[in-house]
Formats: structure tokens, sequence, C-alpha cells
């Protein structure tokens, strides 16, 4: 007995022992991958920080001599950047406001409700999934021509009011379908009607899934390309993503420095969103993983 | 008094069936003077990076302020151009002037999308005679002229003269009739320029079309036969200028492999003085500002092949669109850009070759003190110009061609097995 106790402490001690191997091995494995992801972000910081008549440098140099801080203001100032975050911004939230109503409410039908077709109409949704937009661009370009709605924003943000994107409904169907049914049958029992439960059975024990749907299709939402480079005619309509393209030249070069600067700063409300909402970015991985 | 109390005399009868006659007259004139003094809004579709925007507003606003009736609205296509080009043009949105690279007016015209230009031309006497002719061809389909050119770039060697001299190489000749300038010369001097143990290169080989294009038909060869039948780059010409390119980089080594030349930024490493000549557009404006007084530079032409020298290029231009509402008030605006004034701004800002012989001839242009000394190397070459290949399929086969003679560049296969395998792939296009 006693040799047993004089040996437990020696065994705890291994454990611990394993158990710091074991963790600083993790530690070492994401320390070399977070480096790894690391490395593109640092050249674009140190080409943002580069002068021009620097920029291919051999071998190349990480740390810029001298370096240029002043690319930050040139980058933002040269070109209208401060209406263009203003304009993203716009897009951003009424697009998003609009697919998390949209979505919510046809994933809640999908979801919840018996309707002839139901299953079918949901795999023609999924299909739709399959299409690229280069597919379909020259029929909506000539449908929103005929509505007038070339260079405005609205074929950037009216889509979305109608679940234009399948995937969000998708990702809220499936959540919604872990909410258990006996609470729509305690409301309807009480009178509510289906928006009613709805509205205040559904949408309340969703937020999670409801914050992870905004702010995934807000990130896409935020660097989208092709739907502004079709609909957006004049520079003082762009959006971000579109904006930061006018440093490219087809033949003449690009201004990487200043490009690099400008998608520094437009990366940061990006940064800061994932540094806030870190939990929910998780739960997407998680909810689009597991129950997808 | 009013005339409702009295009754309609006879000359009131008179005033007033003159006035009514007149009146649709006078009506149509008032319209018509509103109408000319209302100005006419024509939309401008073109790509470019700051300083292409900065050389379209001062432009467009010279042009805006040289007249009153025509207001341009610029469509700043930043990036994908033909794609956005293209979703209007099938969409229904119909630019009334396009910026269009000239290998574009075959196919665009074959789609029937550009207004042929003659009418306009003869109408008011264009005088075309002061645009260089090898690049105002570029924009003709079987003698009809769609379109004026931009620029008239062609694309030389710019070499590092600090470097040469260094070396104690001498410079190559900037004479385009100077034949001692050749494939032999060349690789004499590169083998001289080159160190590497200090990554310092003679020459870089570019994989891009135009760069290798240079020495195929320097060499003699050509891309289709003349019916535009087959391909014809696995014949000994082009196959020869393939292997005299593919030797700079792994037999004589004075050419960076093609894959740490991409790392190194292929299109920069000559500004950072990694490599002492390479082939270059004439992007003069570009080279001033990252030179700057690194080292001295300055141009000639690639050297002659078996069939003499060449050069490729040929820029980009302007044309009407076929549907355009606006086709007159979109011409002034085509004859404005081809004008002495157009051009001169044009050419100020951009640092390019203009389009116009007189313009190329002044300072402008020359811009004396500034380099490279031999800048004429780019108008003087106006006749050994080789423009892509027009054909509609040209497009697709060139980027097959680049794509196969990547496996030469980094010597997984030899040239006439490259050549062969690009031939029967393009032979499957015609």
């Amino acid at each position: 007995m006693a040799e047993r106790v004089a040996r437990l402490p020696a065994q705890g001690s291994d454990t611990n022992w394993l158990e710091q191997a074991k963790r600083l091995s993790i530690y070492l494995v994401l320390l070399a991958g977070a480096i790894i992801v690391f490395i593109p972000f640092a050249w674009t910081l140190s080409t943002a920080l580069k002068a021009p008549d620097r920029l291919a440098e051999f071998p190349p140099r990480w740390i810029p001599d001298p370096i240029v801080w002043g690319n930050f203001p040139e980058a933002v100032t040269i070109k209208p950047f401060g209406r263009w975050f203003l304009n993203t911004l716009f897009v951003v939230g009424v697009a998003t406001t609009g697919t998390i109503m949209s979505a919510s409410l046809v994933a809640f039908s999908f979801a919840r409700l018996r309707w002839p077709g139901r299953n079918l109409l949901f795999l023609v949704l999924l299909a739709t999934m399959m299409l690229p937009d280069q597919v379909t661009l020259i029929p909506t370009f000539v449908l929103f021509r005929h509505l007038g709605w070339v260079n405005t924003y609205l074929p950037l943000i009216a889509p979305p009011f109608f679940a234009r994107n399948a995937f969000f409904v998708f990702l809220l169907r499936q959540f919604f379908m872990t909410i258990p049914l006996d609470l729509d049958d305690a409301a309807r029992m009480d009178g509510a009607s289906f928006f009613q439960i709805y509205l205040r059975i559904m949408l309340p024990m969703s937020k999670p899934a409801l914050a992870v749907a905004a702010i995934m299709f807000s990130q896409f939402k935020w660097k989208e390309f092709l739907a502004p480079l079709i609909y957006l005619n004049k520079q003082e309509m762009f959006t971000v993503s579109l904006g930061l393209r006018t440093f490219i030249g087809e033949s003449w070069g690009t201004e990487w420095h200043l490009m690099m600067a400008a998608n520094i700063i437009f990366m940061i409300p990006l940064i800061l969103i994932f540094f806030f909402a870190q939990k929910y970015f998780i739960q997407g991985v998680v909810i689009t993983g597991v129950k997808g | 008094m009013s005339a409702g109390t009295k009754g309609l005399s006879r000359r009131d009868f008179l005033r007033a069936s003159a006035a009514a006659s007149a009146a649709p007259v006078l009506g149509q004139v008032a319209t018509t003077v509103v109408h000319a003094q209302e100005p006419v809004t024509i939309r401008l579709t073109a790509w470019g990076n700051p300083t292409e925007f900065t050389a379209r507003e001062a432009t467009n606003a010279l042009f805006e302020e040289s007249q009153d009736a025509i207001k341009i609205e610029f469509i700043h296509i930043p990036d994908s151009y033909s794609t956005k080009l293209q979703t209007m043009l099938a969409g229904g949105d119909y630019p009334d002037v396009m910026y269009i690279g000239n290998g574009w007016t075959v196919p665009f015209v074959s789609r029937g999308q550009l207004e042929s230009l003659d009418s306009y031309i003869e109408r008011d006497m264009f005088d075309t005679s002061d645009i260089f002719e090898a690049n105002l061809k570029l924009y003709q389909v079987d003698g009809v002229q769609y379109g004026f050119p931009l620029d008239a770039p062609n694309q030389q060697i710019f070499y590092n003269v600090t470097w040469f001299e260094e070396m104690g190489v001498p410079r190559p000749s900037s004479d385009w009739e100077d034949e001692s300038w050749n494939w032999d010369t060349f690789l004499e001097a590169a083998l001289a320029l080159t160190d590497r143990d200090n990554n310092l290169w003679g020459f870089q080989v570019k994989n891009g079309f135009r760069p290798w294009w240079i020495w195929v038909t320097a060499n003699g060869g050509g891309f289709y036969n003349e019916d535009y039948t087959a391909c014809i780059l696995n014949e000994p010409p082009a196959v020869e200028a393939f292997e005299f390119l593919a030797s700079l980089i792994h037999e004589h080594q004075v050419a960076p492999p093609i894959d740490v030349a991409s790392e190194m930024g292929a299109w920069n490493i000559f500004e950072a003085g990694v490599v002492a000549m390479d082939t270059f557009w004439p992007a003069m404006g570009r080279m001033r500002n990252n030179i700057g007084d690194k080292f001295a530079w300055d141009v000639a032409p690639h050297p002659a092949g078996a069939a003499g020298k060449s050069t490729a290029g040929g820029g980009s231009g302007q044309a009407i669109s076929a549907f355009s509402e606006q086709k007159d008030a979109a011409w002034e605006f085509l004859r404005f850009m081809a004008s002495t004034d157009g051009v001169e701004v044009w050419t100020d800002i951009m640092g390019i070759v203009p389009p116009l012989q007189s313009v190329a001839a002044s300072d402008v242009f020359l811009k004396p003190g500034e380099p490279p000394e031999h800048i004429s190397v780019f108008t003087d070459g106006a006749p050994y110009l080789r423009p892509d290949p027009r054909h509609a399929t040209f497009a697709q086969a060139s980027s097959i061609a680049v794509s196969e003679l990547d496996r030469l560049w980094i010597g997984q296969a030899g040239a006439q097995e490259v050549a062969d395998s690009l031939v029967a792939q393009i032979n499957d296009l015609l």
C-alpha cells in the first residue's frame, strides 16, 4: 500500500509531463500553422510600407528600407475610399438585413410547415447553389436593365430580400429543425398563428444561428466583386472591393504598394468582426459542418 | 378691354391664323435651339490604373472644354474589363465609345459590335495620314476602318547602360538597319553580363506571347499558314527560335529560370537591376518613375534573326459601338482623341508612344534630357511591327501555345515536341 501511495505522485507527474508535452506539441503545430498563414499577410504589410522603386528588390527585404508610412494616407486619398467605405457599409448593412429576414422566413417554412411539394422545392432551392454566378450573369443583367436598376444599388441589395442566397436558407432550416416541435404545438394551443410562431418563438431561439448567418453573409458581401463590377458604373458608387482594383493596370503595371496599403486598411473591419464574434464563427463551422 | 369681349376682326383672324400656322415651325425651331443647348452625353468604357485614369480624366475634360454639345460619362472598369463590357453588350446596355485592345477588332467586328468609321472619315474629310499606318491598320477589317489607335507601342529591349559599361560590353546598336546586332552578338553580350553567383542575369526569357513572338518572326516563322487552316509554330523557323530562347535558360544560363524570374516579379526585375536586358513595351513613364537615378538605361531593337529584325505589339484604341444611339457625338470624341491636342495630353501623362507621327517627333514624346536616349527606336521600328495574328481563334490559340511552351521553359520537354503538341491542339480549333 505504502509502495502504491509512494508511486502515485510519480505517476501523477508522469501524466502531467505527458500532458504538458502533448499540449506543447499542439501549440508548436498551431504556431507553425499560424506562421505559415501569417506569411502572406506579413508580405502584404511589408509591400505596403515600401517605396515604389523598392518593390522588386532581390533578395526580397522583409523590413523595408526606407519604411514609407505615407503609402497609407496616399492609398486612401488618391481615390475616394472614404466614400467607397460608406457605400460598402450601406450595401452590406441593407443586404444582410434582407438576407436574415427572408432566409429565416423561407427556412421556417421548409423546416416547420407541411405543404405539398415542400421537399421537391427544397431540392430545387439547393440546386441553385450549384449554379455559378457567371451562368446567370447575362439573363440577370437583362432583367435588371429592364427594371432600370443598372447603375443603382438595387441589384446588390434587393435580391437578398427574396432569399436569393440558398445557402443561408439551408443553414437556418437545419438549425430550425433542431428546435423541438412541442414548442410550436404549445404556441398553437395558445392561439398563435404561424407567423407569430416564427416571430415569437423561432427567431428568439435561433439568435446564434442568425448571428452566424449575418456574419457569414456580411463577410461575403464585403468581399463581393462580380455584382458591383457589373452593375455599378460611376466611380462614386463603387464598393471597396471594386475600388481596390483601381490600382491594377492591365499593361501599365499595378501600384502594389498602394494596393497593399489600402487592402490592410479595409481588412480592419473584417478583422474586428472576427475578433468580436469569434464565438459565432466557430458555431458557424459547427452548424454548417455537423448539422449540414 | 379683352379680345373676347369684342368680335374677332378680319385682321385679328389673319394674325391668329398666321400665328397658328407658324407655331409648329417656331416650336420646332425652339425645340431645336433647346436641344442644341442641351449637351448630349456619350458613354465611354475604359480600363485603367490611377495613371491611366488621370489621363482619361484630363482628356475627357479637355474634350468637354473644346465644345459645349457633348459630355462624357466615363464608365471606369478597373478589372475584368472584357467580362463587364461583353455583359453590357449582350444585355443591351450599349456604351457609345469603347476602349479596346487592337486584337479585339476582328472578333468584335465578326460579332457586328463595331461601327464603321469610313462614312464619318469621308464626310468630314478627316485626315488620317499623320497616324502611324501600321497602327491604323490594326483597326481595319477588310479595308474598313473601325477604330483609331490611342498609342503605338512595340516591344523592345530595355537595357541597363550602367551595367554594360561596368562590364565593358559594347552597347547594342539602336539602328534598325544595323544587323551586326544579331543572335550571336546578343548571346556574347548576355554571357559577358551574367554573374550567376551574384544573381545577375544577362537577359530574361518571358513566357508571354509577344516576348517570344518577336524571336519567332525575326527568324522567319509564323503562327498560322496563309489561309488560316493550320498553325505553323512547329516549322523550323519557329522551333529554332524556341530552342534558342530555351538555351538561354538551360544551356547558356544567361537568363534566370522562368519560375525563379516569376518569384522575383518578372515585370519588375529589370527595374530592380537583376537583369541587364529585358523585353518591355514602351512604358517609359513607369520606367522613369521606378528606376529614377538607380542606373542609366536605354532601348534597342531585338537582335536580327535569319529574317532580320522584328518587334511585336500594337496597343489599344477606341471604337464606336454599332448599337450606339449617339454615333455622331461618339465620332466627335474619337476624332478629338486622334487629334494633336488629345494625343499630346495622353502621351504626356501616360509616357507612351503616340499614334501620331507629328507628336512622336515632338518634345512631348521625345522628352529631351530624359531616358531613354534612343527613344526613336520605338517610332523607327513601326515598319518592323509583326502584330498579333488576326484570327477569331487567336485568343484561345495563343493561350494554348503559351501554356504548352511552359514545358519547354522549365526544361520538361524539347522544343519540337512542345511545338508539335501545341500545333495539334490549335489545329483542332481551326
